[in-house]
């Protein structure tokens, strides 16, 4: 670039960043700090950006309007756990064998009752339900194959059905007798298979054995319509009706959402509260 | 005139309370990085926030310059001061931000690093208004307030705002010149 001597004010300007940064040959300075001396713009302009370059080297530090360390240290503080996906996992799983088993282990029981209740009934159909029976659980793990039927304490005024696991010894006892099939006819899965297999299927394998439970009793309750009061049957109904709304909806919901625990522990609930009532019903006493 | 001497807010003293600070925090002592961090906060926020001039955005990336501190700790050998350490992992920190958060936004905006092409400040002001320098260099396009910022401020070299930034040399001084003019204008003098 030419640069011509004496610097005008265009000059100047041209050469004023290369100046600033100490860029500029000697003789480039040496005429610009001579135009600067006559000029008076020129010289503001030097001045005023001298000014500005020594402002900025002493501004003051800035604070944050918060402390920020909480921020921080929760960041960093963040436990790593390894293998954290497959610990989670474990963990859904868990959560869902413990409805899962409770579910299991409630039809079993309420499968004993049954049991219990339609044998009594069918033996004599004029006479009155038994009274709830008691329940005495000899085993960890239960299923309907293992369902003592209440015969075997018949004369007692408090049959008692016994529940024993597989994997307890199953030599019969006074009070205990092993029967399979199940008091239907259909041989259910053994009961280790419940806690073998995963949460999901074990809760959906419990429904259709709530669902052959209620069938009994609705049969039950069929037959002792004549025998209980009308008024009775009315709030029975009603509330199998209520119930049987629950139960639908909670199977639409499940089956637009299969996966969801929340809604098979609902659906679950709805037919263990079902099987309850229906049990009651058919246990009432007849009217007089 | 010879480069701008580093400004006393930018000198670490080579002994000061956070040198054993130092060893503890990369030893994964969080109490001695916490004492680390109140001793330099103030200057890793100015710089954030004088780099992208919204205040909230500057404390994230504060906080996000802390976190990644705390995560290469054990890199830093002490072959410079950890306030430099920290400063320039800062910068780092700052224009990596941008250019993952920006670069749709970037398109509309004022990106014209090493173009060349001077643009409008980003809030002009009304003619014979004043404002105070923080204020100017806020209104100043993005590459111009980068390297006066740097520059100016912070006291780096332009080759060294030239490798942070991916530019030459040239163009941060064709910047910083064009920085400081706007200023001027912008400060009515």
């Amino acid at each position: 670039m030419t640069i011509y001597m004496p610097l005008d004010c265009d000059g100047f300007a041209a050469e004023l960043a290369d100046y600033l940064e100490g860029d500029a040959p000697d003789a480039v300075r040496a005429a610009m700090e001579t135009h600067a001396a006559v000029c008076a713009d020129c010289r503001q302009l030097l001045e005023d950006i001298g000014t500005i370059r020594d402002e900025a080297a002493a501004l003051p530090t800035l604070t944050p309007s918060r402390d920020l360390w909480a921020g921080i240290a929760d960041r960093i503080e963040a436990p790593v756990i390894p293998f954290e996906k497959k610990r989670s996992t474990i963990v859904v799983r868990r959560t869902w064998m413990r409805p899962a088993v409770a579910a299991a282990a409630l039809v079993v029981f309420t499968a004993g009752i049954t049991y219990g209740v339609t044998k009594k009934y069918f033996d004599n159909p004029a006479s009155t339900p038994p009274a709830l029976p008691g329940v005495v659980a000899t085993g960890p793990s239960r299923a309907p194959d293992s369902v003592v039927p209440p015969a075997a304490s018949a004369g007692t005024s408090n049959p008692t059905v016994a529940i024993a696991g597989p994997s307890v010894p199953s030599a019969p006892t006074p009070n205990t007798e092993r029967r399979s099939p199940t008091p239907s006819g259909e041989s259910a899965p053994p009961a280790g298979a419940y806690l073998a297999n995963d949460g999901e299927r074990v809760i959906d394998e419990t429904r259709p054995m709530y669902d052959r439970e209620i069938d009994k009793l609705r049969q039950i309750v069929k037959a002792r319509r004549t025998q209980l009061d009308p008024k009775t049957i009315t709030v029975l109904e009603q509330s199998i009706a209520v119930i049987d709304s629950a139960i639908a909806q909670s199977r639409r919901a499940l089956k637009a959402d299969p996966a969801s625990g929340y809604l098979a522990k609902e659906l679950n609930q709805s037919l263990e509260k079902k099987v309850e009532l229906l049990r009651t019903a058919a246990m009432l006493p007849a009217r007089t | 005139m010879s480069a701008v001497a580093l400004p006393e807010s930018m000198t670490v003293p080579t002994s000061y309370a956070g040198d054993s600070d130092v060893a503890l925090a990369a030893a994964g002592d969080r109490l001695a990085f916490e004492r680390l961090y109140r001793l330099h906060v103030n200057r890793v926020f100015s710089l954030c926030a004088r780099m992208v001039t919204d205040r909230s955005r500057a404390e994230e990336l504060t906080q996000d310059v802390f976190v990644r501190a705390w995560e290469k700790l054990h890199l830093f050998r002490g072959e410079s001061a950890f306030g430099t350490w920290l400063h320039r992992m800062t910068v780092n920190v700052v224009l990596n931000a941008r250019k993952t958060e920006g670069r749709n936004r970037a398109r509309f905006e004022d990106d014209e690093e090493g173009d060349g092409v001077d643009s409008l400040p980003s809030r002009p002001l009304a003619p014979g208004d004043r404002m105070d320098l923080e204020a100017a260099i806020a209104t100043l396009p993005k590459g111009a307030r980068r390297v006066f910022t740097l520059h100016d401020i912070e006291g780096y070299k332009h080759e060294e705002i030239a490798e942070m930034l991916g530019v030459t040399s040239g163009a941060t001084k064709a910047q910083l010149h064009r920085a400081r003019l706007l200023l001027r204008e912008a400060l009515n003098r």
